[in-house]
């Protein structure tokens, strides 16, 4: 963290002179922290077209939250992560084992979720639930000890990204030819949607209920439209994501708008450039 | 290495690896999809797996994967001899659908699905030749940085072959990889499947509903209705009354290998068929070999007539393999089938491409084979002649094995020409042997 402040330091901002606007130096930080996990994940959740799959989760997740601060367990964020996974995992073996369609299945969880959600926060017990702190995301307000759960998520998120990618991928072109070759579909699409969820949860009180699957779908979305290569996709995810971040916090700082929402506006702007730049567009 | 030196053509395998499926069967819930499956197949061999919708084809490629709990055996026996139970297996799906806006190319397929370095990694340099060198195997390695949804159907299946071939199978499983491919398409990937086959020896069994092209290119079929109901080469199953039950509406294409059989088999049993009981006079001799084949095509057009030939060539079968003693070293061929008599060989040549031309026989005492030009694969093997037997010019593209050739007067083998390979073993005759103008291509595929 100081060596953070330090590099802070040397830019030419009035809030990054040293021990001025902390709250400010701990949001980018948590910025760089989150864009790169949510774009790496997102060049899949897009690949395996599961970006309404990924929203339910987000209501999961949400749902979760408000558990966790009903119940303020020791650290009520592990409650909600707990109540997210048992969420995505139900969703995910539910969507194999069911002949529903698709969509039809996550509608549903996806609703209860959230009404679930909104139910126990709005009723007697859960008075003390920052209710719109889920839903519209403060980063501003991120502490020293979340930041350090975001290095840690981000990084079994590349660790996990470099022993399961090439997995995912193939699963992503053939669910078939994949089996064929001996991976296990289900049990890596399993790891993939718990990871997905326990992301979502552990950054929520940031970004956001109202915009968080933006995070994951925009960047990837916007490099699809440019990218030839998954290498080439997933780096311009990545930076597609990183720069929008730091560019909404500011835009965020200087209007004073919700930081969330804005980097999904400078994203929402990425995206259509590169459509027009794009070979499809 | 063992597979380098088989490539190299060090090793010759002349079918001598095997797999075994022994009594399979498969239940899904309280249903019987497959039962009793006995299939033997050797190396080298293209098996073609037909059969009616929902007869089990798929189904039974998904149990030999094990993607599917199965009962009964799978047995293979590699070519040094070693018995190894589990081949390794080359499988190409059905025709993908892909998202056609995927970003992931044909190396990044390749990366995600044989290397454990993610593909988001810089690659190598010496990573990408190797994988250009395995597309090239099916000449996709110009196809390398193409996007998957900008390939054609065609293209796809030719990048999923090359997928399968790396690692280099023991068994090659194509389940209907050419549906939805145009006739063009499905004939290029039928003759790549081919020469694969002859240059890696690797066995593959192809499931199909072109039974069109099955003579040409498959070396053995086997229909498939919850359980066995015909195997063997393409014409005996296609005449077969297991194959017209299932098939009912169509029309065998008869090939040119029936129609050279139909004369060999009619100047070997030294029977002239006359409108009796072929419909057709038929005589025989060097001048009139041409005038008959003729005949045989014209008449072939008449379905009633093929069936009718194919039924006589049948029961002339039978009397022939009652009248030929069993050769001591036979090795297994399906295209190969030797026929030894007192006074004359009898060589057929079997899966001719181009053109067999197997048309001077004369019975009396030798046998002239000649100018036989394969596309694939021509194996003369364990010819036993009591007097003379000269096999000449031979040409084929891929490999040519005289092997075991005994005789008690003479042997000429002249001229065998071939492109990649040629192995001419253990030779042995009592008299004399000339070896003459034996011409040793590279080793390397078409």
């Amino acid at each position: 963290m100081t060596l953070w402040y330090r590099i802070l330091s040397f830019l030419p901002f009035d809030w990054a002179q040293p021990d001025r606007m902390m709250f400010m130096k701990n949001a980018l930080l948590a910025i760089v922290l989150l864009a790169p996990v949510f774009a790496l994940l997102g060049t899949m959740v897009v690949n395996n077209k599961m970006s309404f799959f990924s929203d339910a989760l987000g209501h999961g997740a949400f749902t979760g939250l408000v558990i966790g601060g009903i119940l303020g367990l020791l650290v009520p964020i592990w409650a909600a992560i707990l109540f997210s996974v048992v969420f995505s995992v139900l969703v995910t073996v539910v969507r194999y084992r069911s002949g529903m369609a698709p969509d039809t299945i996550i509608g549903v969880f996806s609703s209860a979720a959230v009404a679930l959600g909104l139910f126990l926060a709005t009723g007697s017990a859960g008075k003390t639930v920052r209710l719109s702190s889920f839903l519209v995301g403060d980063i501003l307000s991120i502490g020293k000890a979340d930041i350090s759960l975001l290095a840690a998520l981000l990084l079994v998120v590349v660790v996990l990204w470099i022993l399961f990618y090439n997995r995912l991928l193939l699963i992503s072109i053939s669910a078939s030819l994949a089996r064929s070759r001996g991976v296990q579909v289900f049990r890596d699409e399993l790891l993939f949607t718990v990871l997905v969820a326990v992301v979502v949860t552990v950054s929520m009180p940031w970004i956001g209920l109202l915009v968080i699957n933006s995070f994951l779908i925009l960047p990837a979305a916007a490099a699809r439209n440019i990218a030839s290569g998954s290498r080439q996709y997933t780096w311009i995810t990545v930076a597609i994501s990183l720069v929008s971040g730091v560019v909404g916090l500011f835009i965020s700082y200087t209007v004073d708008s919700a930081t969330g929402a804005t980097i999904v506006l400078v994203m929402t702007v990425f995206f259509f450039i590169s459509m027009l730049a794009g070979r499809r567009g | 290495m063992e597979r380098q030196e088989h490539l190299l053509g060090k090793k010759v395998c002349s079918g001598f690896c095997c797999t075994k499926i022994e009594n399979f069967g498969v239940k899904i819930g309280k249903h019987n999809i497959l039962s009793d499956v006995n299939v033997h197949i050797h190396c080298g061999e293209l098996t073609a797996l037909i059969g009616p919708n929902g007869a089990g084809k798929s189904t039974l490629l998904k149990a030999l994967l094990g993607e599917m709990p199965h009962t009964g055996e799978l047995k293979f026996l590699s070519s040094t001899g070693r018995h190894n139970g589990h081949p390794a297996f080359g499988y190409v799906p059905q025709t993908l659908s892909l998202d056609r806006s995927s970003p992931a190319n044909v190396m990044d397929l390749f990366l995600a699905s044989t290397t454990m370095r993610p593909a988001w990694f810089p690659t190598a340099r010496k990573t990408k030749d190797a994988v250009r060198g395995y597309l090239s195997r099916t000449g996709a390695e110009y196809l390398v940085d193409r996007r998957l949804g900008a390939l054609s159907g065609g293209e796809l299946q030719r990048v999923l072959l090359a997928m399968a071939l790396h690692p280099m199978p023991d068994l090659l499983l194509l389940d209907e990889p050419v549906s939805g491919v145009d006739q063009n398409g499905m004939k290029a990937f039928y003759e790549q499947v081919s020469a694969l086959r002859a240059v890696y020896d690797i066995s593959s069994i192809i499931v199909t509903h072109d039974l069109d092209l099955i003579p040409a290119y498959a070396d053995r079929v086997i229909l498939l209705n919850g359980t066995v109901l015909a195997s063997g080469t393409p014409d005996d199953v296609f005449a077969s009354s297991a194959f017209r039950t299932a098939f009912p509406g169509h029309q065998p294409i008869l090939t040119q290998t029936t129609k050279s059989n139909a004369l060999e088999l009619l100047g070997e049993l030294n029977v002239s068929y006359t409108q009796d009981n072929m419909n057709m006079p038929i005589s025989k001799g060097d001048e009139e070999a041409t005038f008959t084949n003729d005949r045989l095509v014209t008449a072939c057009e008449d379905q009633k007539q093929t069936r009718r030939l194919k039924y006589n060539i049948e029961q002339l079968k039978e009397m022939s393999q009652t009248s030929a003693k069993p050769a001591k070293n036979q090795i297994s061929k399906t295209e190969v089938r030797h026929t030894k008599q007192k006074n004359m060989a009898n060589i057929r040549l079997g899966k001719a491409k181009s053109k067999t031309d197997v048309s001077r026989i004369k019975p009396d005492n030798r046998t002239i084979v000649s100018h036989i030009k394969t596309n694939n694969r021509t194996d003369v093997s364990s010819i036993k002649p009591d007097n003379k037997t000269i096999v000449s010019s031979v040409k084929t593209n891929n490999r040519t094995a005289v092997s075991s050739t005994k005789t008690n007067n003479r042997t000429d083998v002249s001229s065998v020409k071939s492109d990649n390979r040629t192995d001419i073993s253990s030779i042995k005759t009592n008299n004399k042997t000339d070896l003459k103008r034996t011409k040793r291509g590279k080793g390397k595929p078409q």
